[in-house]
């Protein structure tokens, strides 16, 4: 299995140093979680990773390919599938049809054989289908599977942008905040759902505020504060570490910098 | 999956049935002035389809629409008038020209988005224009190139009107399929990830400068296509027919039609063919009324016509539910 590994990733917005010399390793099938105030640089980094912004130096790998310079589609396509913070579902289209955009990763029917309904592209999006209902079985929405997407309440979109992510195939699976905004037993299914997403090998890589659901969830915990790796460790020691402690308590919120 | 087994189920005879009345059409009825309107009707579904991919699913909008519809014309008429080429051949340069130039002129300038690549498409159709008019030697300048023959297929001459109303249409069909095809493939998909959000498209794989790129060829294809069906209909082409304004035109149809759907193509091609025709002698006032109806079917009816018309479906569908629920009741 492939492990997904930054080293000495840095990443400026002009004068300011968003992220700064950061390395550590995403394990298969470990949930690893990265927590820290706001401003700590955890999206951008998620960023980077998915390609939508470059790193300023540091090279990012996922087993042995490079991912550090990859368009962001070749970057799902080698195995890094994610979701937002604020959920990015294509509100127009079904459930189902979100889930299927996941899916191109397999498809390699062409525009012609697509346009002119060759029976290898028929049976293809037939596949597609196939596959992505699987996917919404897994997480447990195959009843909504025709409904409109935009007009599901926001837990229930969250759970679609995982569906979706996990249509890619993916290695890593990186979920941005994926429990805020989501009630107490939504909060108890998504830890049962990373947990069978973990148990199929994948390496659940994910950024969260919710601490307690962190420290119950993750068996890897890498803390961040103003740009820096401050610790990293399984969930008791991070919980019990003066550092981190300080820096939740403490100085952290005076910086509010722009990367949320 | 219910639902569009639904779908289809009522789509496939409503199809069928538009389909045998073209075909039966001009024996029923050879009203001449009739079938010219339909030929025309033919050409900007061809070239009005072309376009809903890039503006009404990808959401980019583009007015090279007329540029690359001039570009297919001027190919076909220069080719055939001057150098002997067979229609065919002609026919087949004709859509690969615009399609070639779509893929070199993508490059730099389908990274633009909104406004600014409308502006971009804008200046490349004036380009194309001033060309027209300029280079005297390739375009015949103003006065454009006369005697574009009519095409012989397989040794039958497609003369009349009624022959070429079956070439136009065949071609309007299997352009519209091809593209129905793909838009309910992974590639409207990918389009409608784009047009709803780019980055979450690319962040599940889609590649999107590609996609972007091969719509807007395509939809050149289909414009450069409907170009050279023109010249040989009409028998000549000049810069005037092919300025911006068409280009405006054309997405004002497509606007009309429907931008969600590729029966908002042929509606808006219909409605803006038929239009002049029914003015009359208030021909010259028809720029002002697509206005206000432009602005009015913005305002009342978002989705255009096609959304009229589902959401006629839906409402049938609702009262048709709501009854049943009524015959329910008692019972339970």
């Amino acid at each position: 299995m492939s492990r997904l590994q930054l080293e000495g990733v840095s990443r400026r917005f002009g004068g300011l140093v968003a992220v700064s010399d950061l390395s550590f390793t995403v394990e298969p099938a470990r949930i690893t979680a990265l927590i820290g105030p706001n401003g700590a640089g955890k999206t951008t980094t998620f960023n980077m990773v998915s390609g939508l912004i470059r790193p300023t130096s540091g090279r990012i790998t996922l087993g042995a390919q490079d991912l550090t310079r990859l368009a962001p589609h070749r970057i799902c396509m080698a195995g890094i599938g994610r979701s937002f913070q604020t959920p990015h579902i294509f509100g127009q289209m079904t459930v189902l049809e979100n889930v299927m955009v996941g899916t191109r990763v397999e498809a390699p029917a062409g525009l012609l054989a697509t346009g002119l309904r060759f029976p290898s592209a028929v049976h293809e999006d037939h596949d597609v289908a196939d596959r992505a209902m699987q996917e919404l079985v897994f997480m447990n929405l195959a009843h909504l599977a025709d409904r409109r997407a935009g007009a599901l309440a926001l837990g229930q979109q969250r759970m679609v942008e995982v569906a979706r992510a996990l249509a890619t195939r993916p290695k890593v699976l990186m979920l941005d905040e994926p429990a805020a905004g989501l009630t107490h037993a939504e909060v108890r299914g998504l830890k049962e759902t990373l947990i069978k997403i973990r148990d199929k090998g994948i390496a659940v890589f994910l950024v969260e505020h919710n601490m307690r659901f962190v420290l119950r969830t993750a068996q890897h915990v890498v803390v961040l504060n103003f740009g820096e790796k401050l610790v990293e460790g399984p969930p008791d020691q991070i919980a019990n570490d003066e550092r981190v402690i300080a820096a939740y308590l403490g100085r952290g919120r005076e910086a509010q910098l722009a990367q949320g | 999956m219910e639902s569009r087994k639904k779908k289809s189920g009522l789509q496939r005879p409503l199809i069928g049935a538009i389909l045998f009345a073209l075909a039966v059409l001009p024996v029923v009825y050879p009203h001449p002035f009739a079938i010219t309107l339909l030929v025309f009707i033919g050409i900007y579904i061809i070239v009005c389809t072309g376009l809903s991919l890039i503006f009404g699913y990808a959401g980019q909008l583009s007015l090279t629409q007329a540029a690359f519809y001039g570009i297919g014309a001027y190919t076909s008429a220069i080719l055939t008038t001057r150098y002997g080429v067979s229609f065919w051949l002609a026919l087949a340069a004709a859509s690969a020209l615009p399609g070639l130039i779509a893929w070199a002129l993508g490059a730099p300038i389908l990274r633009l988005r909104h406004f600014y690549l409308a502006m971009a498409t804008l200046a490349f159709s004036e380009i194309v224009l001033v060309f027209f008019i300029q280079e005297v030697d390739i375009t015949g300048g103003p006065t454009g190139i006369t005697h574009v023959p009519a095409p012989e297929v397989f040794g039958y001459k497609l003369d009349t009107t009624t022959k070429y109303y079956y070439l136009v249409w065949l071609l309007a069909v299997a352009v519209v399929g091809f593209s129905y095809n793909l838009i309910r493939s992974k590639y409207g998909r990918a389009l409608r990830a784009i047009a709803e959000n780019e980055v979450a498209a690319s962040a599940m794989g889609v590649n999107v400068p590609a996609m972007m790129s091969i719509m807007f060829v395509l939809s050149a294809v289909f414009a450069g296509l409907g170009g050279s069906l023109y010249a040989h209909y009409v028998s000549f082409v000049s810069p005037d027919t092919f300025s911006v304004s068409l280009s405006i035109m054309l997405v004002i149809m497509v606007a009309i039609g429907g931008v969600n759907s590729l029966w908002g193509a042929v509606f808006g091609a219909v409605f803006v063919t038929v239009l002049p025709s029914m003015l009359g002698a208030y021909r010259q006032y028809a720029m002002l009324v697509y206005g206000v109806v432009l602005v009015l079917a913005l305002m009342f009816m978002p989705n255009g016509i096609t959304g009229l018309f589902q959401d006629a479906a839906h409402w049938i569908g609702r009262r048709r539910a709501a009854s049943k629920d009524e015959v329910k009741e008692p019972a339970g």
